[in-house]
């Protein structure tokens, strides 16, 4: 064996000559502290005795003794989507830093996820990741990047000059093309370790699978040629099965909700309509008025239309929230001066809304109960506005929003956790954070995006959660609103099912469910917004019914829940 | 001891150590203070989080911290294990088990020593797709140069210090040679001003080191086979997808030259000039596609092998098993041990030897059989007053008396097994003993018999 000796030796030995004595005190625990040091052996995870608050479901512990233990450290995690493919990628990571086996880690995800594993890592499993957005150097030992933006040059040769000792990539699933920039961007990186997250590991073809599974471990399916030769008779139909899934059963991991056991409690959801009073119903009408106006002008002229539907969701929400985009809009010099002034007239109404429906009905709401409530609302004005009205009005109230920093977060949630009875939260900067012991969640407005909705009611219905969760529905009457729950919950029923990764599911179909939810409310209008809805509604569905056939496909591919 | 209370004894160490204070502030609940940091723990998790206690426990920053802090601390000392009553007294009950057998022995003069004794502390690392760390103390007698893995009791003490009377040659280590090496060689070769300053030191290290790197050997010589199995299995798949790979890509090319091979055929036999001048166009074309795609194979091929090269780099930084030392800790300790002076009594002399005690053992030191030098746990002594073990020792039929076996020693007449003294001449009287014991020794041996002509005693070997 190769023995490997340090220069380091000669300030002991030094020490020893020139008679630089430690008392025996500081001898012993010298000798204690190395001891310590080198306490190990993965027959124990040292992640879980560093973090008590993480308990791992037995199906997670397995997969991560597996992947340190058998797997090597390469590996592909294919559990089913909600059976926390990233604590278990988070443990591994964990695990590796405090036995020193790796030091420095990537973490390569997709943008929209990048604060949610930056929360994830941080705050639950308490690894001092940098997120890369362009101001952390690459030699930084850990980092979480989208993988678009490390791809792209100058950071593309910046990271590949850097060696790795753990890469991890979510979404792995975006690899499966091994002649795309992603796939050939991962392969070339400089890594010891690799932890591929994916719960569809194959989506259309057989070859995906081969192209991930190669990208982990070259050779494991042998050369294309031959895998097809031997494993492949279609591209969805395998042969050989057995002899495959042992070869897959070395580099994957894949558990599926059956066989884990595991039930979620219940959620029910209750809409609470409210009226709008004269004033609020003038501003709303009006402003929406001009804002279809100004949409269909723009979009017929090709002219971005995405700060005209951010209002139109703002307007939803609070006036409070709309009157500064309105001024904002009227300085734009892409409109015209009769729609500048429209929008200036209707930002001076705006102002004279104090106090809406919502409003009223939340004080109602919130007098009639003692327990803990998360109150969700898209926009930072709107959640100011709550926080000052709930203040006036008697209550307790803490806000949790994206511009708080880490330990400004932390002290919110313990606030809340501990004594604090309402929570207001906007969607940003809390995606990883766990807030099982609250059940009842009100929607103070309704996100346009069914990703956003999934990921507002995962907070609290998650693992842990040990109460059915109750979701409130704040809808103003006659409003666009009413549309929106009509897709989300009548169509897609996503308050009540457990669809899981709706974002995966969704983007993997190709669908951009907000901007087509933006078309049909801005641009049509009665029996004709229904109708564009329902055949959006279909769609998304059909992408839901897909999803769950390739999770089927892929538990056969890999002898999962067969046995 | 479990992790917790390896934990618990690392603190009292630290507190120790460091002047710091550990005191219970309610069940379960301890603080910690230092000067410059205070930290309220549990090793209890469902404690843990309220009102700032924090669970202690593996990976805990401040655990790490204070980690770092005690292996900075005490790299070196000077010790002496002192003397307990309890170990008295189990030195007074020894006295009374001399590892002396057969014979009366009775202690005479007893003289307490120190023995010393260099320790080295080292960390040893093996890195591979595990990583496996342990310290491994190592013990180096000065006198013999023997090394032996060793623990340092717990109760040593500090020795005074400056006692040494040699005179001040001590030289410092270039602060600039910063190295690692894999070469034993190399690095002792680096330890010079450490050989020109105390050379007894360097040797002692030296010898720590030479048997460290066999001892890893030996303890983990299945775990780098299984390493190298792993890393074999592993590279023979590369090899295999890689020549997969090239194989694929080269294809084409054997199809064009298989398609050349048979155009040149075609050109050979053919029988027209017109045809064969179209066979030869058709070759030249073909010969033009294959010297494009021998490029392509060569650049493919070229990366092929940079990308193996690069997989094969990584799966000997994962796989091949790497022993990283480092001296972590040593000290010079002294180990208190008792020479007694004893006298012994066999049949036919009364003699006196020394034996030593180790109080921290509680036993007597082995001593070395004279003739194998093996060392064993009790010993005889032969007739000439020599030490012996058990296996090397014959008991003399005659006087009972102990002596180391020879072909000779044993009576020609009887057979009876004899030591030296109790062989004797026969009644002719030859001045080399005979190999007869007394009794036997007034008749004739074999030897004599023929000098005199009379009549040999009727043994075995006699006339």
């Amino acid at each position: 064996m190769q023995t490997i000796f340090s220069s380091s030796d000669a300030g002991v030995l030094a020490s020893l000559v020139w008679e630089e004595f430690s008392s025996p005190a500081a001898f012993r625990l010298n000798q204690k502290a190395n001891h310590l040091s080198t306490q190990a052996g993965f027959d124990r995870l040292l992640a879980l005795e560093a973090l008590p608050e993480i308990t791992l479901y037995p199906h997670q512990q397995e997969t991560v003794l597996k992947v340190l233990k058998e797997m090597c450290g390469r590996a592909v995690l294919a559990d089913e989507v909600g059976l926390g493919k990233t604590i278990e990628a988070g443990v591994i990571m964990k695990e590796y830093l405090l036995r020193s086996l790796a030091k420095r880690i990537l973490v390569l995800v997709p943008a929209s996820l990048v604060t949610q594993w930056y929360e994830e890592l941080h705050t639950n499993l308490k690894m001092p990741f940098l997120i890369q957005d362009g101001s952390v150097s690459w030699k930084e030992d850990l980092i979480i990047s989208s993988l678009d933006y490390a791809k792209r040059e100058p950071h593309r040769s910046r990271v590949l000059a850097q060696k790795y000792d753990l890469v991890v990539v979510d979404e792995a699933h975006k690899l499966k093309n091994n002649t795309t920039q992603n796939w050939k961007f991962v392969n070339s990186l400089q890594k010891k370790f690799l932890l591929l997250l994916t719960a569809t590991p194959v989506q259309n073809d057989l070859k995906e699978l081969y192209n991930i599974i190669t990208l982990l471990k070259p050779g494991q399916l042998k050369t294309y040629r031959e895998f097809k030769r031997e494993f492949v008779q279609d591209k969805r139909t395998p042969r050989n099965l057995d002899k495959l899934r042992a070869l897959l059963q070395e580099v994957m991991v894949r558990t599926n909700r059956k066989e884990t056991m595991l039930k979620l409690p219940k959620r029910s959801v209750e809409t609470i309509v409210v009226d709008q009073g004269d004033l609020e119903a003038r501003f709303y009408r009006s402003t929406l008025d001009c804002l279809r106006r100004i949409y269909r002008r723009k979009d017929s002229q090709g002219e971005n239309v995405l700060p005209l539907v951010l209002l139109a969701r703002e307007v939803c929400s609070s006036p409070q929230a709309a009157v500064a985009s309105l001024e904002k809009m009227a300085r734009n010099k892409s409109l015209t001066p009769e729609e500048k002034g429209a929008l200036k007239q209707l930002a001076q109404l705006g102002r004279k809304v104090h106090e809406t429906g919502k409003i009223r009905r939340l004080l109602q709401f919130v007098a009639s109960t003692e327990e803990k409530l998360i109150i969700f609302t898209e926009f930072r004005q709107t959640q100011i506005h709550l926080a000052k009205v709930l203040k006036a009005a008697g209550y307790q109230a803490v806000a949790f929003h994206g511009g708080l920093t880490l330990a400004q977060k932390d002290r919110v949630i313990a606030e809340f956790f501990r004594e604090v009875p309402i929570l207001i939260s906007t969607e940003s900067g809390g995606e990883g954070r766990n807030l099982q012991f609250c059940h009842r969640l009100l929607n103070y407005d309704l996100p346009w995006n069914p990703m956003r909705v999934e990921q507002r009611i995962g907070r609290v219905h998650r693992l842990g959660q040990r109460q059915n969760v109750q979701i409130y529905n704040l809808i103003t009457k006659g409003s666009i609103e009413e549309y929106v729950l009509y897709l989300l919950q009548e169509k897609l029923r996503l308050f009540t099912d457990v669809v899981g990764e709706v974002e995966t599911i969704i983007s993997s179909a190709g669908i951009s469910v907000e901007k087509q939810v933006a078309d049909i409310l801005l641009g049509t209008s009665g029996e004709k917004t229904l109708g564009a809805l329902n055949k959006l509604a279909n769609e998304v569905r059909e992408s839901f019914c897909t999803y769950s056939r390739l999770q089927e496909f892929t538990d056969e591919l890999l002898g999962v829940g067969s046995l | 001891m479990s992790f917790k209370e390896t934990i618990r004894d690392f603190l009292a160490s630290y507190s120790e150590a460091l002047d710091a204070t550990i005191e219970p502030i309610k069940e379960g609940v301890f603080r910690l203070e230092t000067g410059d940091e205070s930290l309220t723990y549990t090793f209890d998790p469902t404690i843990a989080g309220l009102e700032g206690v924090e669970y202690l426990t593996f990976g805990h920053p401040a655990l790490d911290r204070m980690i770092a802090r005690g292996r900075a601390q005490g790299q070196t000392a000077h010790l002496f294990l002192p003397l307990n009553n309890e170990q008295m007294v189990q030195f007074k009950d020894a006295l009374n088990s001399i590892p002396l057998l057969r014979y009366p022995a009775l202690p005479t003069a007893v003289r307490l020593v120190y023995q010393p004794l260099v320790v080295f502390n080292f960390h040893l690392a093996l890195l591979a797709d595990l990583r496996r760390e342990e310290v491994v103390a190592l013990a180096v007698d000065p006198e013999t140069g023997q090394v032996r893995l060793w623990q340092l009791p717990a109760d040593a003490v500090s020795f005074s210090r400056g006692f040494s009377l040699q005179p001040d040659r001590r030289k410092r280590p270039r602060s600039k040679d910063e190295y690692i090496t894999s070469d034993l060689a190399d690095h002792i070769q680096r330890f010079q001003w450490l050989k020109e300053t105390k050379y007894s030191l360097y040797r002692l290290y030296k010898a720590g080191c030479q048997f460290l790197k066999e001892w890893i050997n030996r303890r983990y010589a299945t775990f780098e086979t299984e390493q190298v199995k792993r890393l074999e299995e592993e590279k023979a798949t590369l090899d295999h997808y890689y020549q997969g790979l090239l194989d694929e890509e080269m294809a084409s090319l054997y199809q064009l030259l298989h398609k050349a091979a048979v155009l040149e055929v075609r050109v050979a036999l053919a029988k027209r000039e017109e045809t064969r001048r179209q066979f030869s166009q058709e070759l030249e074309a073909v010969e033009r596609e294959i010297s494009a795609e021998k490029k392509r194979c060569q650049r493919v091929s070229e990366k092929l092998a940079a990308e193996k090269s690069k997989r094969l780099h990584e799966l000997a930084t994962k796989y091949l098993p790497k022993a990283r030392i480092r001296l972590v800790s040593a000290a010079y300790v002294y180990l208190p041990r008792a020479q007694v002076n004893t006298v012994y009594y066999t049949p036919n002399f009364q003699g006196s030897t020394v034996f030593t005690y180790d109080f921290h053992q509680d036993r007597w030191l082995p001593l070395a059989c004279e003739v194998c030098g093996e060392e064993v746990p009790a010993l005889v002594i032969g007739h000439k007053g020599e030490h012996l073990c058990l296996r090397c020792a014959l008991c003399c039929e005659v006087c009972r008396g102990f002596f180391t076996p020879h072909p000779a020693d044993e009576c020609s007449a009887c057979g009876r097994r004899l030591c030296p003294q109790c062989a004797a001449s026969c009644r002719v009287g030859n001045p080399a003993p005979c190999g007869l014991c007394l009794e036997c020794a007034s008749q004739i041996c074999s030897d004599c018999s023929g000098l005199t002509g009379g009549s040999a005693f009727p043994g075995r070997n006699l006339y």
